[in-house]
């Protein structure tokens, strides 16, 4: 997401109120499976550095398209995982299994279209304004 | 014969002293009880205790053992106060990623593509 994701960390996933799911959906062939394999294969050994590469791969999604695997390993390297172990997941196909089986689930719950946001039930299509976020979670969550 | 009038005065002094009347000795007399005092019920109000009026006592301390060697103040130790952050991250049963107080009462689902 990034965009106003910064915001709703800091004003209500620290505080407690909000809880963020990021659900990868592979809606571009390739580069979406080794962007999303990416982030899977750091999530494997440090959940924390999943979310520095989260942020990473938004802001630098226009290199994306045309990445190469040694882009995603430098790229994964950078937020501090171990390289070879890195590698041996990216090469593999635990990790692999693991993106599909997500990708199939959003499938399955009639997510076509990204991004899609579900605040406790509610779903709401395409980009959206903080303060949208924000008077939604203030009224589904009954916050002060 | 004055031996016999000698006798005779003993003996009448002697039977005189027998048959006198015992007067009995004066049995010693308490002084009169002093009247229990009448309190009246009346409040009385007792003065307010004095307030203690601070007094700034500077006594400098004096170490066992010190000498004239200047003492530095030891130094004093904040409690240090943990604070529990709300922010853990991990997995959903599902195997997705998510970031937050797994307890907050709203989940927010992004489903996204990296492109």
């Amino acid at each position: 997401m990034l965009g106003v994701e910064p915001d709703i960390i800091t004003n209500y996933v620290e505080t407690g109120a909000v809880k963020i799911v990021f659900w990868p959906v592979l809606n571009h062939g390739d580069p979406s499976v080794y962007s999303s394999l990416t982030a899977e294969c750091v999530a494997q050994q440090d959940m924390d550095a999943f979310w520095q590469v989260h942020a990473l791969l938004f802001e630098n999604q226009s290199d994306l398209w045309g990445a190469s695997r040694d882009y995603f390993v430098e790229t994964a390297v950078s937020v501090g995982v171990d390289q070879a172990t890195f590698e041996t997941c990216y090469d593999g196909a635990s990790g692999l299994d693991t993106v599909f089986v997500l990708d199939n689930f959003r499938r399955q719950r009639g997510i076509y279209s990204q991004p899609i946001f579900d605040i406790n039930g509610e779903l709401l299509a395409g980009r959206q304004s903080y303060e949208l976020f924000a008077s939604i979670f203030d009224q589904v969550g009954n916050l002060p | 014969m004055k031996r016999v009038l000698f006798l005779i005065v003993v003996g009448v002094f002697v039977v005189g002293c027998a048959t006198a009347t015992a007067v009995p000795s004066p049995t010693p007399t308490l002084p009169p009880l002093l009247s229990e005092p009448v309190v009246e019920e009346t409040a009385v109000p007792l003065p307010e205790p004095a307030q203690p009026t601070a007094v700034a006592i500077e006594a400098e301390p004096v170490a066992i053992g010190a000498t004239d060697e200047p003492t530095e103040a030891a130094p004093t130790e904040t409690p240090v106060v943990e604070e529990t952050s709300l922010v853990v991250s991990g997995r959903t049963e599902e195997g997705a990623y998510f970031l937050g107080d797994p307890e907050a009462p709203v989940t927010l689902i992004d489903y996204s593509d990296f492109l």
